[in-house]
């Protein structure tokens, strides 16, 4: 409810403490007679010693009473027929690995789809309902009215729990841009209790916030990888207790399907432990596992697919000398092959680099482009200049300390469709990560000669995470939610389509049976079920106006004059029969 | 009209009722007839009167002899006695007396208050009405002296034939001023009278009674002290912020009244009641408190036959 006039409203409520005063003055003192006054000398406080106070009578509340309620007549009240106006509702459900802990029944996920089902069974007709998944960048899944109920619910049930949560910013302006103009806005935000803290965000509407799980200890593989040392390759795993109780556990470890290390575990609360144990030459698969699973099983378990101490035979293209060959020289396990860009082919190789030059079509297979100049893939719009890296996307680089490290001859690229920024410096994209054609494609915007980077110790560093990340399902696990880059076979033997995301975690292999990749969570901060404060959500008072300024209210002034004039009937009516007892009462005295 | 409905003055209290034509109804004065006064036997007093007397006197009425002492009364010789001893003997038997009957009447302001059947003045006119006609019904000597009235002329009269003037006399006089009650004791005590004195009054400001029933003692003084308060005197009603005043002296006292300023003031009262009661027997005076309320036959009267003053 809200009033048309408040300043009338305002200026009715003064009447309020009018009406006390008269019942004040009302109450002034009355002169009695008395035969003597011998015996009421009283040494308590006398009247004028005292506050006077005002008594609470049962006319001075209704008078109270009548007052405001004129005033709030004169307040114009306008009672807001929401029930009456098509809605449009924003669900956001939170998509990120976390919610496929099954600490209630089925999963958070699923409880979460279970209550937007219910949203949607509840639409009436002309409301909307969108639902936009709360993943990273949150996206628009599904959208309709009561008519698209069917359409609504495969989209929800399609749903799969994977990847980093989106940003809810991103997701509450997506709701916002659903909205209908004559409709009003709802936001419902579905999400488990693994949010993490953020900023004060504004939406505009109020949000609904709906969350689903409990406070539960879990214990899970943060990092499981394969180093390359001078004493030859290392399988390294870091488990990490991320729950309030001190866990026993047994993790067992298996090469190429063969049980070979059972480790006893003991962690305290909120600590971590590390292992590492050399690798045979040939050793293709490894995989990991903790005894006893918990509330979020995908994370007791991790699986590597490895080269062992293959060679990567890298084809670098460039019109002049880089320095990049001679880190990647120094890399074990690389063969490097130099080239003209006139004249190359990448006939027998597992990788090709294109330094300061971008062939018409890429070849096909793993391609790294370095500075890459204006062509058909890439619009350059400029260069700059000594920039420095403030912004790592993608966590495979999020290991290096890149903060002190000044990047020169930035070329200024719009990042294509296909490729995602995995660092960046403010808006400028630094690194580029993507499928192209099938292909894995990671492009360089900055030249490692200018700026002083080829002589900085992060250098070397930098090329062999790019390395790593370029040769695709080599050495490297995905994450669940991420789009397969070619048809696979999941671990269950499910075909599953490029493109698709990845739902289960384990070893994924080609249409002929070969090891292609691996999915694991390995991710702390989604491994972490404990509850984190809910963000602030301010409303955004413009936006609200907006939506309930067609609001078909109803008026109330005439209503609630009716109830003051039957209130004024009733007292009349009472003082009607109170005079006679009254005059009773004087007639005695 | 309609804010006449909602802030309505509080409705002006009713005028006093005039004082009604005449405080003696046609059923009073019946019950007047049924009374007859008695007084005790210490009393001393005439020979005319209708109440016994201690003393033994030559009577129609045998009680006792003497021998015959000359200038004794030929009618008391017993002349039995003579002819069967030859000796004259003269008749001794019970000498009736009349008593002087004062009653002192409060007519001060403060006697002014309620309204109704219930207003102390009324009530005290008619228990000064009641006593006194029976007192001229036994024959004895009324005197009635009002004080704090507007007239403060006594009434004096023996005899049932006054009974009327005795009305009209009570019915004339109008509480006004101030009473001093321990003065008018005192100036009856100075009087040399004596015998039966009520007084009838709210004591209000008479602290010092005991310094005037000293010089009222018995035997020669019979007291009955008529404590008569209105029944808000004895419990108030009064709430609130309040401007007291006084009815006698026109004194303002503002108070704020509430349920422990009444209770502290029926202490005050009680205590006050009790410490009359007490000064009034330590001095032989029958005490009793009133109120106006009690119908005059079922308590007051009573009383004054328990305690032989009517019969």
């Amino acid at each position: 409810m809200s009033v048309l006039a408040p300043l009338l409203l305002g200026l009715g409520l003064l009447a309020l403490p009018v009406v006390a005063a008269l019942h004040l003055l009302q109450q002034r003192r009355r002169r009695v007679r008395v035969p003597a006054l011998e015996l009421w000398h009283d040494p308590t406080p006398t009247v004028q010693q005292r506050a006077r106070r005002l008594p609470i009578t049962w006319p001075l509340l209704l008078r109270l009473l009548v007052a405001a309620l004129l005033a709030l007549a004169l307040g114009r009240p306008l009672l807001h027929t929401i029930a009456g106006l098509p809605t449009t509702t924003a669900l956001l459900l939170d998509t990120s690995t976390s919610m496929a802990a099954t600490d209630v029944a089925p999963s958070r996920l699923g409880a979460a789809q279970l209550a937007a089902r219910r949203e949607i069974e509840a639409l009436r007709s002309g409301d909307q309902l969108a639902i936009i998944a709360l993943s990273d960048p949150p996206r628009l899944v599904a959208r309709g009215g009561p008519d698209a109920r069917t359409a609504l619910e495969a989209a929800v049930d399609h749903l799969q729990a994977g990847g980093r949560e989106g940003s809810l910013q991103a997701g509450l302006d997506l709701a916002s841009a659903v909205q209908q103009s004559d409709h009003s806005l709802q936001i419902v935000v579905l999400t488990d209790t693994a949010n993490h803290g953020q900023p004060p965000l504004t939406a505009p509407a109020p949000v609904d916030w709906r969350t689903f799980g409990t406070a539960t200890d879990n214990v899970a593989f943060v990092a499981f990888a394969a180093r390359s040392t001078t004493d030859g390759l290392h399988l390294y795993a870091r488990v990490a207790n991320l729950g309030t109780t001190p866990v026993a556990r047994t993790m067992n470890v298996a090469l190429d399907g063969q049980l070979t290390q059972t480790e006893p575990i003991r962690l305290a609360a909120h600590t971590e432990a590390e292992w590492s144990w050399p690798l045979p030459k040939d050793t293709a698969i490894a995989t990991a596992n903790l005894d006893s699973s918990d509330a979020f099983g995908d994370d007791d378990q991790a699986t590597l697919l490895l080269r062992g101490n293959a060679t990567i035979h890298a084809l670098l293209v460039s019109p002049t000398p880089s320095p990049l060959e001679r880190a990647l020289r120094a890399l074990p396990d690389v063969s490097v092959t130099t080239a003209k860009p006139d004249s190359y082919s990448t006939a027998g190789n597992d990788l090709a680099i294109f330094s300061g030059y971008v062939p018409a079509t890429l070849p096909p297979l793993p391609t790294w482009i370095v500075a890459p100049p204006t062509s058909a893939l890439f619009a350059v719009t400029g260069t700059r200049d000594d920039l420095v890296a403030d912004s790592v996307p993608d966590n495979r680089f999020a290991a290096l300390d890149l903060h002190s490290v000044h990047f020169g001859g930035v070329t200024l690229l719009q990042p294509p469709p296909w490729a995602g920024v995995a660092l960046a410096a403010g808006s400028t994209p630094l690194i580029l990560t993507g499928f192209h054609a099938g292909q894995p494609v990671t492009v360089w915007s900055f030249d490692p000669d200018q700026g002083g980077l080829a002589n900085r110790v992060q250098f070397p560093l930098l090329v062999a995470t790019t390395l790593r990340t370029v040769t695709t399902g080599v050495d490297q696990s995905w994450m669940l939610g991420d789009k397969a880059p070619k048809a696979l076979h999941d671990p269950a033997g499910n075909p599953i389509d490029a493109g698709a995301p990845f739902a289960v975690t384990g070893l994924y292999r080609t249409p002929d049976n070969q090891p292609a990749l691996t999915v694991n969570v390995l991710d702390a901060e989604e491994s972490d079920l404990s509850p984190r404060p809910m963000p602030v959500i301010e409303t955004n008072a413009t936006a609200t106006a907006t939506t309930t300024t067609k609001d078909l209210g109803r008026e109330l002034w005439l209503p609630v004059v009716g109830l003051v004039c039957l209130m004024l009937l009733l007292e009349g009516l009472g003082m009607q029969l109170r005079r006679p007892q009254r005059s009773q009462q004087v007639g005695r005295q | 009209m309609r804010w006449r409905t909602i802030f309505h003055r509080r409705p002006k209290l009713q005028p006093t009722p005039p004082p009604l034509a005449t405080p003696f109804d046609e059923q009073f004065l019946r019950r007047l007839e049924r009374l007859a006064m008695v007084s005790s036997r210490t009393l001393r007093g005439g020979l005319t009167g209708g109440h016994a007397s201690k003393r033994r006197l030559p009577a129609p009425t045998v009680a006792d002899h003497r021998p015959y002492t000359h200038g004794d009364d030929l009618r008391y010789v017993d002349w039995n006695v003579y002819a069967r001893h030859d000796d004259l003997h003269i008749k001794m038997g019970e000498a009736e007396q009349d008593i002087g009957v004062t009653i002192l009447l409060d007519g001060s302001a403060s006697m002014d208050y309620g309204s109704g059947p219930n207003q102390k003045w009324l009530v005290a006119q008619q228990l000064a009405a009641a006593i006194g006609y029976c007192a001229l019904s036994q024959g004895d000597r009324l005197r009635i002296q009002p004080f704090g009235t507007t007239s403060e002329a006594p009434f004096s009269a023996s005899g049932r034939q006054h009974g009327s003037a005795l009305l009209a006399y009570l019915a004339a006089l109008r509480p006004a001023g101030q009473g001093d009650v321990v003065r008018t004791l005192l100036d009856r005590a100075r009087s040399g009278s004596n015998g039966l004195l009520v007084l009838i009054s709210d004591l209000w400001y008479a602290d010092e009674i005991d310094t005037a029933l000293k010089q009222l003692l018995p035997p020669r003084w019979q007291i009955v002290v008529l404590h008569l308060l209105h029944p808000h005197e004895l419990r108030p009603e009064l709430d609130g912020d309040l401007d007291l005043e006084d009815s006698e002296t026109g004194l303002l006292q503002t108070l704020h009244i509430d349920a422990a300023a009444r209770a502290r003031y029926e202490d005050r009262l009680y205590n006050w009641g009790h410490g009359l009661e007490t000064t009034c027997v330590r001095r032989g005076a029958n005490y009793v408190l009133l109120s106006t309320a009690q119908p005059l036959e079922q308590t007051i009267l009573p009383f004054l036959r328990a305690r032989n003053v009517l019969r």
